[in-house]
């Protein structure tokens, strides 16, 4: 049975899985607006040019976050744990920037600029969040500390000398 | 030098010497001629000791395409208007004339040719492509022809017959300057050409006029109504009042062959012809009544920008709408590049019978991101764009 992670800890499997979750609902609802939209005739002559600003919100940290899980998917993560605290500031600047992108695409019919003026104009406020975003889930995601476990011997610094 | 390098040598010189026999000279003239009282250019293929009897063909991209005559000024630059007529028979011709309705006195200009065909006799027709001066002063050629020269108007209509072997059909106006750019008029309106009035450099409208989205004529008793011995200046009185009534504020004005073009300013409207909300800017709407229903519609629906400008050109000539499509551009820059009152001499000028008003609209729509482009024909009628603008009932005094 494996061990209790201690309070200020939780599970890296179950964390990542709560993040993976969370982005896979937040960014599924992101593209099938975007979908619908498009479908509709919203991006009429500017297709190419939305999808190109488009994909990078989103499917780069979606990329990672299912590549990490998959490729977990086979091993024991039992026992590795992640700090509370941070776990919870990834999944707050997750869902900050999730909001934020759903709110740039839904506030698009009240913007002053229109079309790609608008959408260039929005990575003012969502890249620097993207950015806090990312960079927490990629620490997460890359964390592999195991809670109670003693440390492995060191090798020793150098080889003995065979003597006959 | 060895063998080998002498015969390379060898090789290379008579190669050469073949390519400068076979790409014989081919060169054209351009000279001021009087003919009867008319300015024209005259271009001639030159005979040279190795082009002997040398013809344009009738059929050259050059006299079947537009764009591949180019007549500027040299002085300033600006692109000319002119007329081409073709002299001697449809299959070979001996030259080219070219005449200017808006000038009345020979001035340098460059004629830039391309894909005019020349041959020689048999030989195999050759392209000619290049420029060439026509100078009217002391130092270049120019001649007065022997036909006693008679006072006549510079104005020549593309109907009338020009007599020779000029043949009314060989004749088409010159393309449009700068493709919808109007240009500064040389020597003075076409207006003012007939009466000796002149307008120093008013700008010229392109006339005729590129094909609009749409048009209609504003009836003559709404300009002038009863009044005896009207002048244009009525007319850009009733105009001018009317896009005052409607807020256009900008307008400018043109020459055009005896009478006047206004443009007013490009301005945003809705689908059915009506003023936007955001009439003078260029960027597309946004929400500003909250419904579920509008909301969702400019979520998931592009939202188009309609935009028009209005041209009321005021002449007594017929005219057709023809030549490149106008860029919304082009039609933007049109209410700045022109004079900012109507001339007195222009204004002067009688409002003869033959005289109409017609309000060509061109209109521009754009979807998605780019420039707004040339919507042809337009949804709305040209009545109803006056009538949306309101210019039709401030033209009715209402």
């Amino acid at each position: 049975m494996p061990d209790e992670p201690k309070p200020d800890r939780i599970d890296l499997d179950r964390a990542r899985n709560l993040l993976g979750l969370l982005w896979m609902i937040g960014g599924g609802l992101l593209v099938v607006l975007v979908i619908g939209q498009s479908i509709l005739g919203r991006f009429d002559g500017l297709a190419q040019e939305f999808w190109a600003w488009f994909t990078p919100t989103i499917f780069p940290t979606l990329g990672l976050i299912i590549g990490v899980i998959g490729s977990t998917a086979l091993e024991d993560d039992s026992g590795r744990t992640v700090k509370r605290f941070f776990f919870i500031a990834s999944v707050a600047l997750s869902i900050l920037y999730l909001v934020a992108l759903m709110g740039t695409l839904l506030g698009e019919p009240f913007a002053g600029s229109h079309d790609m003026k608008y959408y260039n104009q929005s990575n003012y406020w969502l890249s620097p969040i993207q950015g806090l975003a990312v960079a927490a889930i990629a620490a997460l995601f890359n964390s592999r500390k195991k809670t109670d476990l003693p440390e492995p011997a060191k090798p020793p610094s150098a080889p003995g000398r065979l003597t006959p | 030098m060895s063998r080998c390098s002498r015969g390379i040598l060898l090789l290379s010189l008579s190669v050469a010497l073949t390519t400068v026999s076979f790409a014989a000279p081919v060169e054209i003239t351009a000279r001021w001629i009087n003919e009867n009282g008319r300015w024209l250019v005259r271009i001639e293929p030159v005979d040279n000791n190795r082009v002997r009897t040398t013809k344009f063909l009738g059929d050259s991209p050059a006299l079947r395409r537009r764009g591949l005559f180019q007549v500027t000024d040299a002085a300033s630059g600006q692109r000319m208007n002119f007329r081409l007529e073709r002299r001697g028979e449809n299959g070979a011709l001996s030259s080219i004339d070219l005449t200017f309705p808006e000038i009345d006195a020979p001035r340098k200009i460059t004629v830039r040719v391309s894909g005019l065909m020349l041959q020689a006799g048999e030989a195999e027709a050759i392209s000619y492509e290049g420029s060439v001066t026509a100078d009217p002063s002391p130092g270049g050629k120019y001649r007065r022809s022997l036909a006693a020269p008679t006072p006549t108007p510079s104005r020549q209509l593309a109907s009338e017959p020009s007599g020779g072997a000029t043949s009314p059909n060989n004749t088409f106006a010159g393309p449009l300057p700068g493709a919808g750019e109007p240009t500064a008029s040389p020597a003075g309106t076409a207006a003012a050409g007939q009466s000796g009035g002149r307008s120093a450099r008013m700008p010229q409208f392109p006339f005729p006029p590129p094909p609009a989205s749409a048009n209609e004529t504003v009836p003559r008793d709404l300009l002038v109504g009863a009044k005896e011995d009207p002048q244009l200046r009525d007319v850009d009185l009733a105009l001018s009042a009317a896009f005052r009534q409607c807020s256009y504020g900008e307008k400018s004005y043109y020459a055009v062959p005896n009478g006047f073009a206004i443009a007013s300013r490009i301005e945003q409207m809705n689908a059915d012809g009506s003023p936007n909300d955001d009439r003078w800017s260029m960027d597309v709407t946004p929400l500003r009544k909250f419904s579920v229903e509008a909301y969702l519609r400019a979520l998931f629906r592009a939202r188009p920008g309609h935009y028009r400008v209005i041209v009321f050109l005021v002449t007594d000539q017929p005219f057709e709408q023809e030549g490149p499509k106008v860029t919304s551009k082009q039609a933007a820059l049109w209410v700045a590049s022109g004079f900012n009152k109507l001339p007195r001499d222009v204004g002067e000028q009688p409002l003869s019978e033959d005289h109409s008003c017609t309000a060509l609209i061109y209109e521009f729509s754009r979807v998605g991101g780019g420039e707004p482009t040339f919507v042809e024909p337009s949804q709305v009628t040209g009545e109803l764009h006056l009538q949306k603008s309101g210019l039709l009932a401030a033209l009715r005094g209402q």
